[in-house]
């Protein structure tokens, strides 16, 4: 089986050596544009270095930096970022702090986003805490610089703190030029404006939405391969079938080859057929989220292969009509509608429901409920919000028809969270509204 | 591409609420791509206005309705219909309007501009067919369709960082030509005023019209 070593790094000539053993036949892409004409659905093992400040990192280079510092001065660590961190890089910060705090200097790492809820981490806090470094978590800050001094102004929504430093330490992972060029080749998909910014964080696995490139971080991997060979050689392998059952079909007559799909498919399982002057889905990358058929503006995408489970009736006689995201709440209604008034439809992700679907569902039920993942928590990065949008502007839509809008409504739950899911069924039943 | 955006829904249902028949006719080709009158949008619109259930709605989606030999697909479902809800550019509406003398036509549409997709769900205005174009001078980016004020040598005092007056999210397009002539190392195309204009080639002149004999049937 064929597959892609890309990026250039230490480990390149390790990983070509472990993977080749493994059976692979490996073609090498030193650069991004060495993956051009190679099939889309080829995979792809990405080596990058996150570029972390060697502060964080290197504990000789830390050292040497400090060497000119009076001994009450303080040093800031800054993780500015809106989501979590990746736990190698939080785990070096805290490392790092801890290391100074403990010969005696004073610490501070100011952060936007605390890693609450990874209990691995609790230890490692209260060991930092106890040798005397502090913690800050903020909403917002301003830096400004005077005479290579740095005045810190943090503001956590009541009150304000302000530090001075002579070292303040960016803690951000830094894409380096080379990353962003297959970054953009391969078109990772991201969380956020979907822009490539100084936030690496897409760069963790669950979040490159693409299937078929593996990304390997060779900070964090400290010098062994090992730690990833075996599981990569397995992912791989596994490529070589299609997604599960379904995937979507562009219908090249009617498809206006406009490149919506291809603009918003969290896959990037849509490219152009330049024969057919339409788009095509590429079977291989495809995750059957439904996003593209949803929004095709031409109709033109429809699913191939076995439809999801649930009950898809037109009319089922009962009184609220629930679309239920199948990775979230298809999973948390199990049981917990029994006895309730509510037909659900599984969807494959919410950002396959229309509008039109919606519209169809209120002509049969009095109530229409949308239920899907929390935010973040989507695995077609941001099918939830999608329809939360499409809510929104169908319920603006049923006022100025002067229709009850709360007849509509929209929740998001986990999979465990039947509970919230059933109280907002019955809220919706219980709610009445005219047929 | 022509941009256009579909009008509020409380308008749309006033144009029809005296008709029983309605056929929404949808257009296959720019207003798709924009999401404004697309073959999706239509099946929307029939859903969301049959809600009371006192209208019938067809929904006819050809390739454009800005040639005739596309509006036949229309002829036989015009016939059945009240009235025909063309969601259509300005173009389409008129067009239809032409060749069904005898029913009533009415716009879905608000056609906004000639502009460019920028990213999935975001359209912006490039060119506003003026007719004679300068874009040569500009570096390709249009002062006309581009500044607000369609000034031809330079900025105005409103442009501030690169933005312009009016909106803050509007860059300034004489900073946008300036910045591209001097990656051009163009910047002595600045030094050439570019004279008051004739604007009988843009709307000022009147309803537009372009022939080639070349390739007309010739009248016998």
């Amino acid at each position: 089986m064929k597959a892609v070593l890309a990026g250039k790094s230490n480990y390149s000539e390790g990983f070509k050596a472990a993977l080749t053993e493994a059976g692979l036949e490996l073609i090498m892409a030193d650069t991004a544009s060495d993956l051009k004409g190679l099939p889309e659905e080829m995979p792809v093992v990405l080596l990058y270095d996150a570029k972390i400040s060697p502060l964080v990192t290197d504990r000789a280079v830390l050292d040497r930096s400090i060497l000119g510092l009076k001994p009450h001065d303080m040093i800031v660590f800054l993780m500015d970022k809106d989501e979590e961190a990746s736990p190698y890089v939080e785990s070096r910060v805290i490392d790092a702090a801890s290391y100074l705090a403990s010969i005696k200097r004073r610490v501070t790492v100011l952060m936007r986003s605390s890693r609450a809820s990874d209990e691995r981490f609790d230890d490692r806090y209260m060991s930092a805490r106890n040798k005397g470094v502090t913690f800050i978590k903020y909403d917002d800050i301003e830096i400004s610089e005077n005479d290579e001094i740095y005045l810190i102004e943090v503001y956590d929504g009541k009150i304000s703190v302000s530090l001075e430093t002579p070292l303040l330490i960016d803690c951000g992972e830094k894409p380096t030029p080379e990353l962003e060029d297959f970054v953009k080749a391969l078109r990772l998909r991201t969380y956020g404006d979907g822009c490539i910014t100084g936030n690496r964080w897409f760069l963790n696995q669950g979040s490159t939405f693409k299937r078929n490139v593996k990304l390997i971080n060779t900070i964090a991997l400290d010098g062994d391969l090992n730690k990833v060979i075996p599981a990569l050689v397995k992912d791989i392998h596994a490529l070589s079938k299609p997604g599960q059952g379904q995937t979507a079909f562009v219908d090249s007559k009617k498809c206006a080859y406009c490149y919506t799909c291809y603009r918003v498919c969290p896959h990037s399982a849509l490219g152009p057929d330049e024969n057919a002057a339409a788009m095509k889905v590429n079977d291989l990358l495809c995750a059957a989220c439904g996003i593209c058929v949803a929004v095709c503006p031409a109709s033109a995408i429809t699913f191939k292969g076995e439809k999801v489970e649930g009950d898809r009736a037109e009319k089922s006689g009962k009184k609220l009509k629930m679309f239920c995201c199948e990775n979230s709440a298809l999973i948390a209604s199990k049981n917990a509608l029994d006895g309730l008034d509510a037909a659900v439809e599984a969807v494959p992700c919410g950002g396959d429901i229309t509008s039109e679907m919606m519209t169809k569902a209120l002509k049969d039920y009095e109530r229409v409920m949308v239920a899907v993942c929390c935010d973040d928590a989507c695995k077609h990065r941001d099918g939830n919000k999608r329809v939360i949008r499409q809510v929104e502007r169908l319920k603006e839509r049923l006022e100025k028809l002067g229709h009850d809008s709360h007849r509509l409504s929209c929740i998001q739950t986990g999979v465990t969270m039947s509970n919230i899911l059933k109280g907002a069924a019955e809220k919706a039943l219980s709610g009445g509204g005219k047929k | 591409m022509i941009i256009a955006s579909q009008k509020p829904i409380d308008e749309i249902k006033e144009y029809i609420k005296d008709y029983k028949k309605i056929l929404i006719a949808a257009c296959g080709t720019c207003v798709t791509v924009c999401l404004a009158g697309g073959e999706k949008e239509a099946r929307e619109l029939a859903e969301l206005l049959s809600l009371d259930g006192d209208q019938e709605f067809r929904v006819v989606t050809p390739e454009r309705q800005c040639d005739s030999e596309f509006l036949a697909e229309f002829d036989e479902n015009v016939g059945w219909a009240d009235v025909v809800l063309s969601l259509a550019c300005g173009v389409g509406v008129q067009y239809m309007a032409e060749r069904y003398v005898k029913k009533p036509v009415v716009p879905g549409l608000n056609t906004s501009f000639m502009g460019t997709n920028r990213d999935a769900g975001y359209w912006t205005e490039m060119c506003q067919g003026c007719g004679n174009c300068v874009l040569e001078k500009t570096g390709g980016i249009c002062p006309v369709a581009r500044c607000s004020k369609s000034h031809f040598n330079g900025p105005c005092g409103g442009s501030a960082d690169g933005k312009c007056e009016i909106d803050p999210s509007t860059d300034c397009a004489w900073q946008l030509i300036y910045d591209r002539l001097k990656s051009l190392d163009q910047l002595e195309k600045l030094y050439e005023t570019i004279p008051p204009r004739d604007w009988s080639t843009s709307r000022d002149g009147g309803p537009r019209k372009i022939r080639r004999p070349d390739v007309a049937i010739e009248e016998g």
